[in-house]
């Protein structure tokens, strides 16, 4: 048999393929169905049409949820740029003992979400927390911070300690994309008399869009998927003010046995990280 | 032609009859455990050594493992992982212990039964909020047989018999460990132990300085606001459940005087920190163990951590254990009350019926006075089995007395289906008065209302 390419590819990318639809598609499709259903697991399981749909757009902790994920969403992404992009200038910098260094910067990365989540808690307790003591020491506050325990700074605490997590995936990302940029387009707007700053904004960043945006996808979509850090440091008070939306499928699934309602929350979910990554690579082939 | 029919018909009514009678009257494996024998189950399992029920082995045949699910890592129990043990010892069942972390585990439960998954045999649960919840589901197998003997009741702490018994009148549970509260102060500070929460709020307000809180609470993780609202509304009398209705209250006037302590200490009496809001009940606890609170409404079982010098540096012979407070010197004794609590066993109603035989011998076993031995005096837990702590071995458990005592008084109320759900509406609510977005009372008024408009249709 006489194989072309592409078939030769398709048959290559076959196993990948079936799992994708094994493990991704149909269970998106079974959570597409059951979010049709009345299944509650108290009365018989029915189709209802868009029921839950509608209930959910009446139900105000669904508000609560969408207005708290957005603030995370945009606060993580954008203090994880941040970080991500000082780190990579940083290392890019670095001649001897970068690697060490880059070693060191994945440890956030690595530890997982739940243990982060508590080393943050226990950084930040009002109590015992090194954060507050070095603050009172330095004469920046007069009494401990009760982060976690204030809606107002709640949310800020949470994006901290869920942008510790994701700023080295940011970070490598974007160093590699700087590591590849010719030194001689830097030396040659240098030479044109070009200050550092407008080095980095018209050579740097240009070039590193196309990785600083795929890093951004990234990130904003599993910034819509976190609950993991957050249960740990505030479990969504005080007060609801952290409760982001993935609590809201959680208590749908987990506390109320509400399957159908937390499949429309789901879909919901699916739809709006879709828009999202579509504005992203809208912008990514422009 | 027809008398042929006639007599083939005759012939396969005459064979099946049999068969069908049978069917009708073949026991399932479980059916075949004779719970009251060799003795009644109260002296089967209340005796020093468990003796096994009649009709075991046929039950369990083939079965030579069952999977438990446990809470949290199994360093940390050592009397359930010897029970266990000891179980295999006596049955030849091996029990294979799935050390699940906490925060986790009830999705993990709800995963195994949604699926329909014969993965794990026997779950744990946290009786309150996660019963009902699983009876609702639909999802457990009944286990009234091994309840069947009024004397076994007799066993355990007054209120277990109701709170297991299911809303349907079936029984689905069992118990593994169970839980109460009791008062935690520091003698240095706390000269005599407040009898009732009106004095316990006048002293806290009296020994509070800018390092050590007078009382603290929880208010900030799953379900931990309802430990001290709990414990403030039973020391008058009240309850949160209405059982009849299903329903949370906590706008009782039981609740109200609750709610506005909790939130007087904090805004008022400045005896207890905001970050209350950020409290779990462990939280709490270790604010005690490190010195910076002089009162603290803690499980009697951190009696052990508390009496630790690596543990607890801060305290070591400065802390003593009291009764739960009741309201106030108008109230009767018996209202020193905390809250009861059970750490439970459920079994899978998927799995085949003999593993279903062994996981209830399983139930059975856990339950019993021997085991519970083990939960006392090897790891310091409560011995679900009251009589225990009269055995010579409990005198080394520290607070032995307290603890007997805060046992045979405490409450336990079965949260509706929800429950988790229902907890995290007061915990909102609550907050927002402490953040002062709201007045006490506004606040719990809307959230009654909020629990309401939650609540399963009656």
């Amino acid at each position: 048999m006489r194989l072309t390419n592409s078939r030769y590819g398709f048959l290559l990318n076959l196993p990948g393929l079936l799992l994708v639809i094994l493990w991704v598609f149909i269970p998106a499709l079974i959570l597409f169905l059951t979010s049709f259903l009345r299944y509650d697991n108290v009365r018989p399981i029915i189709f209802n049409g868009l029921a839950n749909y509608k209930n959910l757009l009446n139900d105000r902790l669904f508000w609560v949820g969408m207005e708290r994920i957005l603030v995370f969403s945009v606060g993580t992404t954008a203090l994880t740029f941040l970080g991500g992009l000082i780190i990579a200038l940083a290392l890019s910098g670095i001649a001897r003992g970068g690697g060490i260094l880059r070693s060191l910067m994945i440890v956030p990365w690595a530890v997982p979400a739940v243990v982060s989540g508590i080393i943050w808690k226990w950084m930040f307790s009002p109590d015992f927390g090194v954060i507050s003591d070095l603050l009172m020491k330095i004469g920046f506050i007069d009494k401990p911070l009760s982060i976690y325990g204030d809606p107002r700074l709640a949310m800020v605490g949470v994006i901290i300690a869920d942008s510790w997590t994701r700023i080295p995936f940011m970070g490598i990302i974007l160093l590699a994309a700087l590591l590849s940029i010719p030194t001689e387009l830097h030396e040659a707007a240098k030479v044109d008399g070009a200050s550092s700053t407008n080095r980095f904004f018209y050579v740097t960043l240009p070039l590193i869009k196309g990785p600083l945006l795929v890093g951004l996808l990234i990130t904003a979509i599993f910034s819509f998927r976190t609950i993991d850090i957050i249960i740990p440091l505030t479990a969504g008070g005080p007060g609801r003010a952290t409760y982001v939306f993935g609590f809201y499928i959680w208590d749908q699934i987990i506390k109320t046995l509400n399957f159908g309602m937390a499949a429309a929350a789901s879909v919901v979910l699916f739809f709006l990280t879709a828009a999202i990554a579509l504005i992203f690579i809208y912008y990514l082939r422009k | 032609m027809r008398k042929r029919n006639i007599i083939i018909l005759g012939l396969i009514f005459t064979l099946c009859f049999p068969g069908v009678i049978w069917a009708q009257k073949a026991k399932k494996a479980y059916e075949l455990i004779q719970w009251n024998k060799p003795q009644p189950i109260s002296q089967r399992i209340g005796g020093e050594k468990y003796v096994l029920p009649e009709g075991w082995k046929e039950a369990t045949k083939g079965v030579t493992k069952i999977k438990v699910s446990n809470f949290g890592a199994l360093e940390h129990d050592p009397a359930t992982v010897q029970n266990a043990k000891r179980f295999e010892e006596l049955t030849g069942i091996k029990v294979e212990l799935l050390a699940w972390a906490e925060p986790p585990i009830v999705a993990k439960t709800i995963s195994i039964f949604a699926a329909k998954s014969k993965a794990v045999d026997v779950l744990c649960y946290d009786h309150p909020t996660t019963y009902m919840q699983m009876v609702a589901g639909g999802w457990l197998h009944p286990v009234d047989a091994i309840w069947n003997d009024p004397g076994v009741w007799k066993l355990y702490a007054p209120p277990t018999k109701k709170g297991l018994t299911a809303p349907d009148g079936h029984i689905y549970g069992s118990i593994g460990q169970t839980k109460t509260m009791m008062l935690f102060y520091r003698p240095s500070i706390v000269s005599k132990p407040p009898a009732t929460w009106v004095e316990l709020q006048e002293i806290a307000k009296k020994v509070t300085t800018d390092k050590i809180w007078g009382f603290v609470y929880s208010a900030g993780g799953e379900m931990d606001i309802i430990y001290p609202l709990r414990d403030m509304i039973y020391s008058q009398g009240g309850r949160m459940v209405d059982l009849k209705k299903q329903r949370v209250m906590v706008n009782s006037p039981e609740g109200k005087n609750a709610w506005k302590m909790l939130a007087d200490m904090v805004l008022v009496d400045k005896s207890a920190p905001t970050s209350v809001l950020e409290y779990s009940w462990m939280a709490a606890s270790d604010m005690f163990a490190m010195g910076k609170a002089a009162m603290v409404m803690t499980h009697t079982v951190d009696a052990n951590r508390f009496q630790d010098p690596k543990k607890a540096p801060a305290i070591q012979n400065d802390w003593a254990v009291a009764p739960p407070p009741k309201w106030d010197k108008t109230k009767p004794d018996a209202y020193h009350a905390s809250y009861f609590d059970i750490d439970g066993y459920m079994i899978n109603k998927y799995i085949n019926d003999n593993q279903k035989a062994a996981a209830m011998l399983f139930l059975d076993f856990m339950r019993s006075y021997e085991a519970s031995y083990r939960e006392l005096i090897i790891e310091g837990n409560e011995a679900a089995v009251i009589a225990v702590y009269d055995h010579p071995d409990a005198k080394k458990v520290p607070a032995l007395e307290g603890r007997k005592a805060a046992m045979s008084r405490a409450v336990l109320e079965t949260f509706p289906p929800a429950g988790r759900a229902l907890t995290d509406i007061i915990k909102e609510f609550f907050a927002n008065v402490i953040t002062k977005k709201m007045e006490a009372m506004e606040a719990l008024e809307k959230c009654q209302k909020a629990l309401d408009e939650y609540a399963v249709p009656e």
